[in-house]
């Protein structure tokens, strides 16, 4: 045997051990070791990952977004796959917003999967991303963001951390926003690069909104409401902009004011929305029902003289007029424009308990308006049956029977379009689909209707319980209302605790806009006259020009 | 032995012998002989006419089956096919097979890749545009804009002092406005002695084509040279508010104010088309 030959067979016997060393590497990996790799390379290289649908925005009319959702991930480790917690603690927690130490210790858990932060912003989560963090996993997901953070807060509401609507629009119309979530199953190379990607689910986008709501108005009218927050120092305070001929919601806030980016952590007076979720009595600004129907039963003509002592009793209870006075004689219109107690309990009288109490309910009183918002309350009114020999006496003048503040605006603009009771609306707009006013119903005549409206002009003109109201070039109407409020532990009216409250429409002749403002126990001053008034003026000034009403 | 069996022997039997005669193999055997014959066809026609017709018919499924099992031996075992087979061209074909599945797994791949980047592209571009749509919603926020426009001396004008104008039929507001149409003033236009006007046709006609129409005289209210109605926004109820330059409420007070009770008068004191112009503001 030659060299030459030699030489091939020791190259060849090098050959065939590493091809024998290959085949037994592979006999191991593929046999012994195969069933563990299988599953490593499936939960490395193949991921199943559900795609969150776009969450629907929230615009005001004029397409000003007020709710908008961004990409966002969930971020969690598998602690016992992080081999340094301290470092990676101290490069995770400036861009996840945490203290160093939290994250740490979340890191040193002896669990094998925890949450180091939820609904991360998309460009943070890129960042950690980056950092190439062995044990981290990122899960899609959405987050909400309100860009004008106050503005109509209590109205849009906000979402639960497993992104489902908590409160307000959010959960009203959660099923219309929140469409629905995809799947895509992605195949990774060795080096992480996607090579196979599937979208074995669609993700189906969810619906727009649009709102009735004028951000501009809507802002106008929350920054008078601070203000009266600031005078008056109330509990609260609830104001409402209502177009009465479609019943249309231009603007409905709520004071105090809270940031719809952390409505959770807001106390639940200042969350709820009052204007659909907060029952109370309403005092004189009911006394325009009790007087819209005695004119459309006839029981009564707008020129009509009463002659009204100081104080009436009916049964066993005495009602006084709000202001010591003499007797006198007033008009209809006069009992309506000074707020007389006693002679809004005669008209009452004259109209009696059964037709009363069908006037009551034809008005939309005790029964939600339907609109399209969470927690909406009903209000309270007295079954008939109910009435004992007093009622007659306190329930005409606004007292025994508690309102939303919705009720109420949606009561009125009947009245300011002529006698037509709508159900309010706040969403002008689902997806492309426009939504439309309600046809509605006719609770009374236009001629009494008409009749109402005129008698409620004169509460703002002189001799008139608001005269503040007044604003020059516009022929405004409008109704006072003082309430006390019942105490709980005792079931009394308390002596101390009001709620001040207006309600107005202009122009009186053909109103276009409709204000109601109510405020929760104002300090100082307990007379709506004195509390909402000027806020009612305030909110009309400017919406008055910006709607572009003409004087009228 | 069947006929199929006889066959494929004799077919593996001519590869045997290869080279060999090709006419030979293809024409001897029990199979070509059997085909040709027609005592042998007649006789199975009358056969298969003899049995009753369900049989016949599954007597004719298999009888397909076998013809279509010849043609396929016949072919294989032909000659060209034969030559085919046994060509280098297959090497080509198969490489050429070979690397087009290559490129295509590549490019499946390539494909995926750009899915996968694209994915990732439009999450992005929906965070961004997100985040735009905020920042947009932001910057509108009044109480951001409200204070800017009081920087700059921008006043809010008290509701009375805004003026309306009352929205007329555009017919109506097209006569009022030919009927005020003058002539230009030729000479204070620089024109005199340019342009004559012929009679009876109305004035201010030019007489050609070609001249230059000539422009407004200093003064002229601008709604009499177009027929049209002012330019009023319409809005609801038959009136409308008047445009300052800048539709929000909070626009700067420009002009003098209007007359009582809210009518409105042009600055120029012109009134055209029944529709006077721009008024606002204390």
């Amino acid at each position: 045997m030659g060299l030459t030959e030699r030489r091939i067979g020791l190259l060849f016997a090098i050959i065939l051990g590493l091809l024998v060393l290959a085949a037994g590497r592979t006999l191991w990996l593929g046999g012994v070791k195969a069933s563990a790799l299988q599953r490593a390379a499936t939960t490395q290289q193949v991921d199943e990952l559900e795609v969150p649908a776009r969450r629907g925005a929230i615009a005001d009319r004029n397409g000003i977004e007020l709710a908008v959702s961004e990409p966002a991930a969930d971020v969690a480790a598998t602690p016992y796959l992080v081999k340094d917690p301290a470092r990676e603690a101290g490069r995770l927690a400036p861009l996840l917003g945490a203290d160093p130490a939290e994250v740490q210790a979340k890191l040193s858990t002896k669990k094998g999967f925890v949450y180091l932060a939820r609904n991360l912003a998309g460009a943070k989560a890129e960042k950690i991303k980056k950092l190439e963090i062995e044990g981290l996993q990122f899960v899609p997901s959405a987050r909400r963001e309100y860009p004008r953070r106050s503005l109509a807060s209590q109205v849009l509401g906000g979402l639960g951390v497993d992104g489902g609507g908590q409160g307000g629009l959010e959960y009203a119309h959660d099923r219309v926003l929140r469409g629905s979530d995809g799947r895509r199953r992605i195949v990774k190379d060795a080096l992480g690069e996607p090579i196979v990607l599937q979208e074995t689910k669609r993700a189906v986008a969810g619906k727009d909104l649009r709102l009735t709501l004028d951000a501009q108005l809507q802002g106008t009218v929350e920054d008078v409401l601070a203000k009266v927050g600031a005078k008056w120092r109330p509990k609260g305070a609830t104001a409402l902009v209502i177009d009465p001929r479609s019943s249309s919601i231009l603007a409905l806030a709520n004071w105090p004011r809270v940031d719809a980016n952390d409505l959770g952590g807001a106390p639940a007076y200042a969350a709820q929305n009052r204007a659909v979720g907060f029952n109370y009595e309403p005092g004189s600004t009911f006394k325009a029902f009790t007087v819209a129907g005695a004119l459309e039963d006839g029981a009564v003509s707008p020129q009509d003289i009463f002659n009204l002592p100081p104080s009436i009793q009916v049964a066993d209870r005495v009602i006084e007029e709000a202001h010591e006075r003499g007797t006198v004689s007033l008009t209809t219109s006069e009992i309506l424009a000074q707020s007389s107690n006693v002679g809004t309990v005669k008209i009452g009288q004259r109209l009696g308990a059964t037709r009363f109490d069908r006037w009551v309910r034809r008005f939309g009183f005790g029964r939600r308006t339907g609109i399209e918002l969470a927690g909406e309350e009903s209000g309270q009114v007295l079954s008939r049956r109910d009435y004992s020999g007093s009622s007659m006496g306190n329930l005409p003048i606004g007292q025994g029977e508690s309102v939303t503040p919705l009720q109420l605006a949606s009561a009125y603009a009947a009245i300011a379009n002529g006698g037509v009771l709508r159900k309010p609306r706040i969403i002008g707009a689902i997806g492309d689909r426009r939504t439309s006013a309600s046809a509605g119903r006719r609770v009374v005549s236009e001629r009494t209707a008409a009749q109402v409206r005129t008698m409620l002009t004169g509460v703002v003109e002189a001799g008139g319980t608001a005269a503040a109201a007044a604003i020059d070039g516009y022929e405004i109407a409008g109704k006072t209302g003082t309430a006390n409020k019942i105490e709980a532990s005792t079931g009394t009216y308390s002596k101390t605790r009001y709620i001040a409250s207006f309600v107005g429409f202009a122009p009186a002749r053909k109103p276009e806009v409709l204000v109601t403002i109510m405020v929760d126990e104002p300090r100082g001053e307990i007379f709506g006259a004195a509390v909402a008034a000027p806020a009612f003026q305030e909110i009309m000034r400017f919406a008055l020009p910006y709607l572009r009403i003409a004087p009228g | 032995m069947s006929r199929s069996s006889a066959a494929t022997n004799a077919g593996r039997r001519a590869v045997k012998r290869s080279p060999a005669p090709a006419a030979a193999r293809r024409v001897s055997g029990p199979v070509a002989a059997r085909r040709h014959d027609p005592n042998a066809r007649a006789y199975a026609d009358a056969s298969v006419a003899a049995v009753p017709r369900q049989r016949r018919l599954a007597y004719g499924g298999v009888a397909i089956a076998s013809r279509v099992a010849e043609v396929a031996i016949d072919v294989s075992a032909s000659r060209t096919m034969d030559r085919l087979v046994r060509s280098r061209v297959w090497i080509g074909i198969i490489a050429f097979g070979l690397i087009g599945i290559v490129a295509m797994q590549v490019s499946m791949l390539k494909i995926n890749s750009g899915i996968g980047r694209a994915v990732q592209t439009a999450s992005t571009l929906e965070r961004t545009n997100a985040a735009l749509r905020g920042e947009v919603s932001r910057l509108s926020a009044g109480e951001r804009i409200v204070p800017l426009a009081k920087d700059q001396g921008l006043v809010m004008p008290a509701p009375a002092d805004v003026g309306y104008l009352r929205a007329e039929s555009a017919r109506a507001a097209a006569v009022r406005a030919a009927r005020r149409m003058r002539a230009p003033d030729l000479a204070v236009a620089g024109l005199a002695g340019r342009i004559t006007t012929p009679g009876g046709l109305g004035e201010g006609v030019p007489a050609t084509g070609s001249t230059p129409a000539a422009p407004p005289a200093p003064g002229a209210s601008p709604t009499a040279t177009a027929g049209a109605p002012a330019p009023v926004t319409t809005g609801t109820g038959g009136s409308a508010p008047v445009s300052t330059g800048g539709a929000s409420p909070a626009a700067p007070a420009a002009v003098p104010p209007p007359a009582a009770g809210g009518a409105a008068v042009d600055p120029a004191g012109v009134q055209a088309g029944g529709a006077p112009a721009t008024t606002a503001a204390p």
